[in-house]
């Protein structure tokens, strides 16, 4: 009998436990006052693999709190994340985003674009930045 | 475990600190509740007994290290979808 290799999937190796890339996930998005129950399974699960890939392999957790910043951002407004967060975390992200905009391979490119194919993101974060996702 | 609920300013939204004690461990969280929200989840109840009873659903559902440090009321739905069902439980001290 094969078993899989241990990864993010949710499957058998959730009987025993959540995976530690899901968990370092979910305590970036509590270190910005963002439940993760806020964030779906699917997101985190894709949001991990882009990181394993942009790292060649396990990412830092400095990374994982980076990726949580433009999620998080995205998904709970401007408003909301600088109410947790204060204006200079909030203009900090907003310029990462308004980077990405330009450099639409870059990971917050990618992170910002699952937002949008998850229907995750707030309209506002749409309007303030003019996003469209064109697939 | 204990809730301690410390109205800290008003207005709308009016701001609440909370602590939460148990055993030797203690967390702190600022909570945010507008007048909407206030008549919507607590209506007939002072505010802080409905801060007080959100925490008490909260809790029944994660540790107090994993409830946020900064929230507003409105958006424990979003990742709790039974509170506005269970909250009168909780309110009338059945939680």
């Amino acid at each position: 009998m094969r078993f899989p290799t241990p990864g993010s999937s949710i499957g058998l190796f959730a009987m025993f436990g959540r995976s530690s890339d899901l968990r370092q996930l979910d305590d970036a998005f509590r270190s910005i006052d963002v439940h993760p129950r806020m964030i779906p399974e699917a997101v985190k699960l894709t949001m991990s693999r882009l990181l394993k890939e942009e790292a060649g392999g396990a990412p830092a957790p400095e990374q994982y709190r980076r990726a949580a910043e433009i999620v998080g951002y995205c998904a709970i407004g401007a408003n909301g994340f600088a109410g947790a967060n204060g204006e200079e975390l909030t203009s900090t992200v907003e310029q990462r985003i308004e980077r990405a905009l330009n450099a639409d391979t870059s990971l917050d490119a990618r992170l910002i674009l699952l937002t949008l194919h998850a229907k995750l993101i707030q309209p506002s974060v749409v309007d303030a930045f003019g996003l469209e996702s064109s697939g | 475990m204990m809730v301690h609920v410390k109205r800290t300013a008003d207005g709308d939204p009016a701001v609440f600190t909370v602590t939460v004690r148990e055993g030797q461990g203690e967390t702190t969280h600022v909570v945010t509740l507008s007048t909407s929200d206030r008549e919507r989840y607590f209506a007939g109840h002072a505010p802080e007994e409905g801060i007080h009873a959100a925490f008490r659903f909260l809790l029944d559902r994660e540790p107090k290290e994993s409830i946020l440090r900064r929230f507003d009321v409105s958006v424990i739905s979003s990742y709790f979808p039974d509170f506005a069902g269970a909250i009168g439980g909780y309110l009338r001290g059945e939680g």
